[in-house]
């Protein structure tokens, strides 16, 4: 037997370990949830793209990126988006919203759940992407996670993720904010502050610690299969290569009221 | 049951022992192993129409890489050992079972991305390209890891012969 035969006999068969007969019913059962969901966000994805456009009066200065193709679930270029043009559910935040790129119906992707946060914000030709992630969409208080990394095409398969954001326990859809993960500095680039907010907000600040000033987060709507799973994910504003340090995190709703900050 | 169903069930049977066993060695726990196999099925099952027709097994081994990596990335998941388990007395290399035990122990002591190229390259026979779009690296990146990790295992789980290693060696892992 040669050196590989044996490396892989032994993982062929590791001892101490017996695979399990798995319930293919059950593995059935999700995986045809699943798909039903990713057809009823497909279509629900389809109609609010066009609906948007029609609003916006876009279809035709699409700049020869078909209908069809954001349909489809093709990214959209942060570019293509016009200045001012704000998809439905988004909070306006006077910067270029995040392109729609429902995960559903994006890709074979396994755990990404609802909108792809495009920041337009590159290094090494490299964009800072945000998603969410879960193991199980019916389980988000257990499970919700929040992913940031980098990608050159806005397609998971260059995507390379660098900072992964969750919390502990099982109120992770609980009002209040959520996997708040401060700005570092990754390969020599500074990252975000990012996190994910339930409960409606319409604008987050905080306070720079080094400046004193108060500076507005980016926001953009999310939501999952469910009716009630909805937040705001978010992300500040930072400088490529230094790190920003904020405290004093607050939510407001739209008449600028503070909303509770959570546990 | 529909035909694709059927078929479905026929790939699922055909390949979930070896999916868990990947997960078992990527993981070293065997509830998480059977978990994210289970959890690799319904993922494929969910994809099943795209990918009945090309390539099911390399879908599967893709979603069960991601995975395992989504575990990796949070720090509790991580293994404890660091160090290369000492060399099994040669007494001990006769019997198989003791010898594939050491050899997983071995293996466990990796580096995290070196045991994944292992395990998806010499277990899930991925080539080294296929390697490098699962687990999102540079082809050098697999070709250097799976060297690497090979060369470790070749001296400390003694694939030469007794005579080629005479002392134990600890060689560290970095996280």
């Amino acid at each position: 037997m040669t050196e590989l035969e044996e490396l892989r006999d032994a993982m062929e068969s590791p001892p101490d370990f017996v695979p399990i007969a798995l319930d293919l019913d059950q593995v059935m059962a999700a995986g045809g949830r699943i798909r039903r969901r990713r057809r009823a966000a497909t279509a629900a994805s389809g109609v609010a793209v066009v609906t948007l456009l029609v609003a916006g009066g876009l279809l035709t200065n699409l700049g020869g990126a078909p209908a069809a193709d954001r349909a489809a679930g093709r990214p959209v270029p942060s570019g293509e988006v016009p200045s001012g043009q704000v998809p439905s559910g988004q909070v306006p935040s006077g910067h270029v919203p995040s392109g729609l790129v429902p995960s559903a119906i994006n890709s074979s992707a396994p755990g990404i759940l609802g909108t792809v946060v495009e920041t337009d914000r590159w290094v090494d030709d490299r964009q800072w992407i945000i998603y969410a992630e879960t193991t199980d969409p019916d389980h988000l208080n257990e499970t919700m996670t929040l992913v940031l990394g980098r990608s050159k095409t806005g397609y998971i398969n260059d995507f390379s993720a660098d900072v992964i954001g969750s919390d502990a326990g099982d109120a992770r859809m609980s009002p209040g904010f959520h996997a708040v993960r401060p700005s570092t500095v990754i390969d020599g680039w500074a990252t975000p502050t990012f996190g994910y907010y339930t409960g409606g907000a319409a604008r987050i600040s905080a306070r720079n610690t080094a400046t004193g000033k108060t500076v507005d987060a980016h926001l953009t709507a999310w939501s999952g299969f469910g009716a009630h799973d909805k937040a705001q994910i978010f992300w500040f504003d930072f400088p490529r290569t230094v790190p920003v340090t904020l405290t004093e995190l607050t939510a407001y709703d739209r008449n600028g009221d503070k909303l509770p900050a959570g546990g | 049951m529909a035909r694709g169903d059927e078929e479905f069930v026929e790939f699922a049977t055909a390949s979930s022992a070896r999916l868990q066993r990947a997960a078992y060695l990527l993981t070293g726990d065997r509830h998480q192993a059977e978990e994210i196999a289970q959890a690799t099925l319904v993922r494929v099952y969910a994809a099943w129409g795209r990918v009945r027709r090309r390539d099911p097994y390399a879908y599967a081994r893709t979603v069960l890489a991601n995975l395992v990596n989504d575990q990796w990335r949070r720090p509790m998941r991580e293994y404890p050992t660091e160090v290369m388990p000492d060399r099994e007395a040669p007494r001990d290399l006769a019997d198989d079972v003791t010898r594939r035990r050491w050899l997983v122990t071995a293996l466990r002591a990796l580096s995290a991305r070196e045991r994944s190229v292992i395990v998806l390259r010499h277990l899930l026979d991925a080539s080294e390209a296929e390697v490098a779009r699962d687990l999102n690296m540079a082809l050098g990146t697999v070709k250097s890891l799976n060297s690497r990790g090979l060369a470790k295992l070749r001296v400390t789980a003694g694939l030469r012969t007794p005579t080629d290693e005479k002392t134990p060696r600890e060689i560290e892992v970095r996280p």
